[in-house]
């Protein structure tokens, strides 16, 4: 009896493995109703910005938008993250002008892929990821990181953690809408 | 000025309990302002420790923990990561350098750190400060050299030669040491104020060599022990390291990489900002040090209060002082000015006396506190902020003076000159 529980474990081996193989491996981010991440990179005359929240912050739902008043919310959530300028407060002194953006997230597919969006997280959840590359002429205009605009923008943002490299090295904070103001 | 004459030479009557008073004003005083020091210089060491650093990979675990693992040598590795998990890493076209780190041996308490020669070449210090070596050379191609932090050659004695044996793990009295495998003394780094000066620095086949015929985590015995001179006929390639440092080529890279290390497959890693795990650290600690401070604050108030305690049981006994004052000419407010010169005379002196006993037991533990915490405490001048400290402390005491000073006002005015024995 006890030799045949030994050779238990080899039994399974092979299923074990099948279902590892099933199984993806990558960890599963994070992921905060209220909390979005943004990555700022200030170096020369190039600014990058990286927004990642819920798209519970942004949008106010993470399923698939389906009803027409779910779209019109989509468009106009996504209308605000096309405008990085007004979104981040650049000061138009520092003369930035937008070079490369990417929008990401489920919610923004097209209805021709909303299948494919609904897939995207097995829980249900979805994010929103923006990605932005400026050119600043005068990017010593850029003394403060301001995002008072974008807690007025998506009130469901509650706070915002922030990493940024700038001219004085690395710096990390939580900004909330009371102390949204992060020195470069 | 002459009231000031007076009141001093009123304390110099009583001087016993004045002397008491100015002796606790100026402890609570040397407390306040030397958790201040403590605070400001930790933050001063700890940000001076690690710059032009972009990015720390380690083993997932918190960020915190691996800062303070990697470059404070503070706590220890969850785990290590693998040997090919750091070439993939390097190998990355934005990575100028990459720093391997290897830990978990230790020399007499000091860690003994297993790092490449890139070392000694990429790591800054302070406001990009590189390390200097004082005397001798890094550590070059014989695995058993070693290159010591300035405060480990200087405490321990160590001259360039000079053989030593490390030991494994990091308690300081260890059971197992590396005793068939002695390490030269090669190198002593320049002095740098960081925990570098509290490191042995050797290299990565050095640190392979010392457990190469380790056993289950035992060393060899028999037949399976290998010499140091067989060691360096073997091809002593790391398995595994504990963190890396890497520098790129662009600062905009840093967070595509960072996601990149966080998302590798292969192992799971950890990529931090060195900058902003820092202020991390920083938050964690705020807690405790307002609660240090707002602790300090209370005993110099304590003090204070002890002061105003000694001033008002004093103000009955005084009676006659007062009257015969009074009777040569002294005007009420006169008595009043006394009483606030006096309270701020003894708080004065205590605010002296605590500068002078911070001074003392800054210069008696400087180098207790270094080579234990690493930790140095310059004797500078007090700085604004503490300037403001003590300037309120007087402002409090001249204050609290206000009281006693009130009652001899009103009693004053007859009380004393009609005998009432």
């Amino acid at each position: 009896m006890r030799r045949t529980l030994l050779a238990l474990p080899f039994a399974l081996l092979p299923l074990a493995l099948a279902q590892a193989d099933e199984h993806q491996h990558g960890s599963l981010a994070k992921h905060q109703h209220g909390i979005a991440s943004l990555n700022v990179a200030l170096d020369g005359n190039t600014l990058e910005i990286q927004l990642e929240s819920p798209a519970m912050n942004i949008v106010g739902f993470e399923h698939a938008a389906s009803s027409e008043a779910d779209q019109a919310l989509v468009a106009a959530a996504k209308a605000k993250l096309e405008q990085p300028l007004q979104l981040f407060n650049l000061p138009a002194a520092a003369d930035c002008s937008l070079t490369q953006s990417a929008l990401h997230s489920p919610l923004f597919a097209s209805a021709a892929h909303t299948e494919d969006a609904q897939d995207a997280d097995g829980h249900g959840h979805s994010d929103v990821d923006a990605d932005y590359s400026f050119h600043c002429n005068q990017p010593d205009a850029l003394q403060v990181l301001d995002l008072s605009a974008l807690f007025i923008q998506f009130p469901a943002t509650h706070r915002i953690a922030v990493q940024l490299i700038g001219r004085s090295g690395q710096q990390g904070a939580e900004l909330s809408p009371k102390m949204a103001r992060l020195s470069f | 000025m002459h009231l000031l004459r007076i009141a001093l030479a009123s304390l110099a009557n009583r001087r016993f309990t004045a002397l008491l008073t100015v002796f606790a004003i100026a402890l609570s005083v040397c407390l306040l302002l030397a958790v201040e020091r403590v605070r400001t210089e930790a933050r001063a060491s700890f940000a001076n420790t690690i710059s032009g650093t972009d990015l720390i990979v380690g083993a997932r675990s918190g960020s915190v923990n691996l800062l303070l693992y990697s470059v404070f040598r503070i706590g220890n590795a969850t785990n290590n990561i693998r040997w090919d998990s750091f070439e993939h890493v390097a190998e990355h076209r934005q990575v100028k350098w990459a720093i391997p780190i290897s830990l978990g041996d230790s020399h007499r308490g000091y860690r003994v750190m297993g790092t490449s020669p890139a070392y000694f070449e990429h790591y800054r210090y302070a406001r990009s400060q590189p390390l200097n070596i004082e005397q001798g050379r890094a550590f070059a191609d014989d695995p058993f050299e070693v290159v010591l932090g300035a405060e480990v050659a200087q405490a321990l004695h160590y001259q360039l030669g000079e053989k030593l044996v490390l030991a494994h793990g990091v308690a300081t009295i260890s059971l197992v040491k590396h005793d068939d495998k002695p390490f030269t003394v090669v190198g002593i780094l320049e002095r740098t104020g960081t925990p570098v000066d509290r490191t042995l620095h050797i290299s990565l086949a050095g640190m392979e060599a010392l457990h190469v015929d380790w056993q289950n985590g035992m060393p060899a015995r028999g037949a399976g022990v290998v010499s140091a001179e067989q060691a360096r006929t073997m091809h002593l390639q790391p398995k595994a390291i504990t963190a890396v440092l890497l520098g790129l080529n662009s600062k905009i890279a840093t967070f595509s990489l960072q996601r990149e290390i966080n998302d590798f497959r292969g192992e799971p890693l950890l990529a931090i900002l060195p900058g902003v795990a820092l202020q991390e650290l920083w938050s964690l600690m705020s807690t405790a040090e307002q609660a240090l401070f707002v602790v300090s604050l209370f005993v110099v108030l304590t003090g204070l209060i002890g002061m105003l305690t000694a001033i008002l049981t004093s103000l009955n006994e005084r009676r006659r002082e007062m009257a015969i004052l009074r009777s040569v000419g002294a005007r009420p407010w006169h008595i009043a000015c006394l009483l606030i010169l006096e309270a701020f005379a003894l708080a004065l002196a205590g605010v002296l006396l605590g500068l002078v006993l911070l001074y003392l037991g800054i210069a008696g533990a400087q180098g207790h506190v270094q080579a234990n915490y690493g930790l140095y405490l310059p004797l500078a001048m007090p700085t604004r902020y503490e300037w403001t400290l003590l300037g309120a402390i007087l402002a409090a005491a001249l204050l609290m003076g206000c009281v006693p000073a009130w009652r001899a006002y009103r009693q004053s005015l007859a009380d004393g000159l009609s005998i009432r024995l």
